[in-house]
C-alpha cells in the first residue's frame, strides 16, 4: 500500500509548492500564496497551446488512420498481415530518443526536396506523434474489436443494410469506447513526450514538456510549478475520461506504458 | 470483403515517414563522419569498429545495462506484492486504485522529475526526514547520482510492472492457491511453489520489456543525474547534437537496438528452460 503513496509522491511537491508564498522552491512550502498562477510567463501558455494542438491533431489523425488499420489487422486474412502488424507496432520497440533522431534526420534531408522545413513545424511534430501514437490505438482497439460479436453485423446485414451502413450504425457505436480510449492514449503520448519531441521543436514551435525540460536546466521557479500543476490536473481529467468510458482497461495500459 | 485495403492509409504514412527514414538512418551509420556534421558517401564499418574498440563507449554501455538491470530487479521486488494484491482484489477496489496508478504515468516525466528534484535534494524532504530520524548524520547524495536515477526510473516503470504482472496473476485461478493451502502449504509456499512458477513466463516477458525500456531512456537520467550519470542514449544524444557525428550516432543507436534485441532473445531462450510443470490430469 505504501507503494501507492510512493507512486503519487513526486506529484505532491509539485502541486503543493506551486502555492508557496516564498520565492524559492522547497518542500514543504513556506506560506501560502496564489500569486504564481496569474504570473505564469507567456511562453508557457504558448507552449501549452502548441502541445494541446499537436496532441489533439494527433488523436484525430490516429483515429482516421488507426481505426481502419485495426479493422484490417483484426479481420483481414492476407499474406503479410504479420508484417503489417509488426511495422505498425514497431515505434514502440525503438527508444524514443532514437525515433526522434530518425525523424530529425529525415526532416532535415527533406528540406532540400520540398521547399519547406518540417523541422520545428506543427506539421512535422504532428506526423511524428501520429506515427509514435498509432501503436496505442491499434493495441487498444484490437482487443475491443476482437471481442465484438460479429453476429450484430450479420443481423443488420440480413435486415437489408449495406456494408457501410452496418459499420456506421452498428459496429462503430459499439466499439466507440475503444476508439475513444485509443485516441486518449495517443493524445497523452503526444502531449507528454519529451525525448523524441526534443529534436523536432524550434523556438517558434515549442511544446510544454520540452519547455519545462529546458527550464529545469536553468532554474525552477514556482511559476513552472504552477503550470505543471495545471498539467497534472489535465492528466487527471484524461484519466477520468478514459475510465468513465471503458472501466479498468488493463491491456491498453500495459501497451501504453511499454 | 477485402479488409486488407483498409490499412493502406496507415501504411502509406508509415512507409513514407517511418520506414524510409528508418532505412536511411540505418544506412547512414555506414557512412564515415567527415567532421563539421558532414558525412561521406562511401560505405565503411569504421563507426562500428570505433564503437567496439573504444573503452569509454563500452563502459557506458555496460553501466547502462547494469543500471537497467537493477531497476528491473527493484521494481520487481516492489511491484510483485502490489500486483498480487490488485489481482486478488474486487472490482470496486481496482476501480479506485488503478486510476491512481495510471495517473502518475500520464503526467509528463519532466514534471515528475521536477518533483523528484525538489524531494531528493540535499535540503529536500527525504534527506531532512532521514536526518531528523537520526538514520544518517550527513545528507546522502541522491540527486546527480545513480541513486536518484534509479529511484526516478523505478517510479517511471513501476506502474507498467504492476499492471502487467497483475494480468498474469489474474490468469492463475484462485482455486489452485486454495488447493495448495488445503494440502498444507504455508502462505510462503503458495507464493514460491504455485504462483511464482506459473507466472514466471509472464514475469520474464515483462522484465525484458522493462529492461529494454530502461536501456533506451534519455530524459530521466539526464534530469535526475544532472549530467553526471551517463547512460548510452545520452551518449548518442551528445554524439549527434554536440559533436555532430551523425553517422557515428546512428551507428551507436543501431548497436543499442541490436544489443537489446540480442539480450531479449537470449533471456527468452534461457528462461523457457524453466517452465512450470504442465498439468497432466485435468
Amino acid at each position: 500500500m505504501a507503494i501507492m503513496v510512493f507512486l503519487v509522491s513526486p506529484l505532491v511537491p509539485v502541486i503543493a509548492s506551486s502555492f508557496s508564498g516564498s520565492n524559492i522552491v522547497i518542500f514543504p512550502p513556506e506560506g501560502f500564496s496564489l500569486r504564481w498562477y496569474p504570473n505564469i510567463p507567456a511562453n508557457y501558455w504558448r507552449s501549452l497551446g502548441v502541445s494541446l494542438i499537436v496532441a489533439g491533431l494527433t488523436a484525430i489523425f490516429v483515429c482516421f488512420l488507426g481505426v481502419p488499420a485495426t479493422f484490417a489487422l483484426v479481420r483481414g486474412n492476407y499474406p503479410g498481415r504479420n508484417f503489417v502488424r509488426a511495422l505498425l507496432m514497431s515505434p514502440l520497440q525503438v527508444p524514443l530518443v532514437v525515433s526522434g533522431l530518425i525523424f530529425m534526420q529525415f526532416y532535415f534531408s527533406l528540406t532540400y526536396i520540398i521547399k519547406m522545413s518540417l523541422l520545428g513545424s506543427l506539421t512535422g511534430l504532428t506526423i511524428a506523434h501520429v506515427i509514435l501514437g498509432l501503436p496505442f490505438m491499434i493495441s487498444t482497439l484490437g482487443p475491443v474489436l476482437e471481442r465484438f460479436r460479429v453476429g450484430l453485423e450479420e443481423v443488420a446485414l440480413s435486415l437489408g443494410a449495406n456494408r457501410w451502413r452496418t459499420i456506421k450504425r452498428v459496429t462503430l457505436p459499439v466499439i466507440s469506447p475503444g476508439i475513444f480510449s485509443g485516441a486518449m492514449y495517443a493524445f497523452i503520448s503526444s502531449f507528454s513526450d519529451v525525448a523524441a519531441t526534443l529534436f523536432l521543436v524550434s523556438s517558434k514551435t515549442m511544446t510544454l514538456p520540452v519547455e519545462i525540460f529546458y527550464a529545469m536546466e536553468f532554474d525552477i521557479s514556482p511559476s513552472v510549478l504552477a503550470i505543471s500543476t495545471l498539467v497534472i490536473l489535465l492528466s487527471a481529467a484524461v484519466v477520468k475520461l478514459i475510465y468513465r468510458f471503458t472501466g479498468a482497461d488493463i491491456k491498453g495500459e500495459v501497451q501504453r506504458l511499454g | 470483403m477485402r479488409w486488407g485495403l483498409l490499412f493502406i492509409p496507415a501504411m502509406v504514412v508509415f512507409g513514407i515517414f517511418y520506414l524510409i527514414p528508418l532505412i536511411m538512418f540505418v544506412l547512414s551509420s555506414f557512412h564515415p563522419d567527415l567532421g563539421l556534421g558532414r558525412s561521406g558517401a562511401t560505405y565503411t564499418i569504421e563507426n562500428f569498429r570505433h564503437l567496439f574498440t573504444d573503452r569509454f563507449y563500452l563502459l557506458v554501455l555496460w553501466n547502462t545495462a547494469k543500471l537497467s538491470f537493477y531497476i528491473v530487479i527493484i521494481s520487481l521486488i516492489l511491484g510483485f506484492p502490489v500486483a498480487y494484491f490488485l489481482a486478488r482484489s474486487s472490482q470496486k477496489v481496482m476501480r479506485v486504485l488503478i486510476p491512481i496508478l495510471v495517473l502518475s504515468s500520464f503526467v509528463t516525466l519532466v514534471i515528475r522529475a521536477m518533483g523528484w528534484v525538489v524531494l531528493l535534494g540535499n535540503n529536500g524532504l527525504v534527506n531532512k526526514t532521514l536526518l531528523l530520524l537520526g538514520a544518517i548524520s550527513d545528507p546522502i547524495q541522491l540527486l546527480n547520482h545513480p541513486r536518484g536515477v534509479v529511484l526516478g526510473m523505478v517510479h517511471y516503470v513501476l506502474p507498467l510492472m504492476i499492471l502487467a504482472i497483475m494480468s498474469v496473476i489474474q490468469t492463475i485461478p484462485r482455486s489452485l492457491e486454495q488447493a495448495a493451502e488445503n494440502l498444507g502449504a504455508s502462505r510462503l509456499h503458495v507464493y514460491t511453489r504455485v504462483i511464482f512458477p506459473l507466472s514466471f513466463n509472464g514475469i520474464l516477458a515483462t522484465s525484458l520489456m522493462v529492461f529494454s525500456l530502461n536501456m533506451g531512456v534519455f530524459a530521466s537520467p539526464l534530469l535526475l543525474g544532472g549530467g553526471k550519470v551517463y547512460v548510452f542514449p545520452i551518449l548518442i544524444y551528445q554524439e549527434i547534437m554536440a559533436k555532430t557525428h551523425y553517422a557515428m550516432g546512428a551507428a551507436m543507436a543501431l548497436a543499442l537496438i541490436l544489443l537489446v534485441l540480442f539480450i531479449n532473445i537470449l533471456s527468452f531462450a534461457i528462461g523457457s528452460k524453466y517452465q512450470a510443470p504442465r498439468r497432466r490430469a485435468w
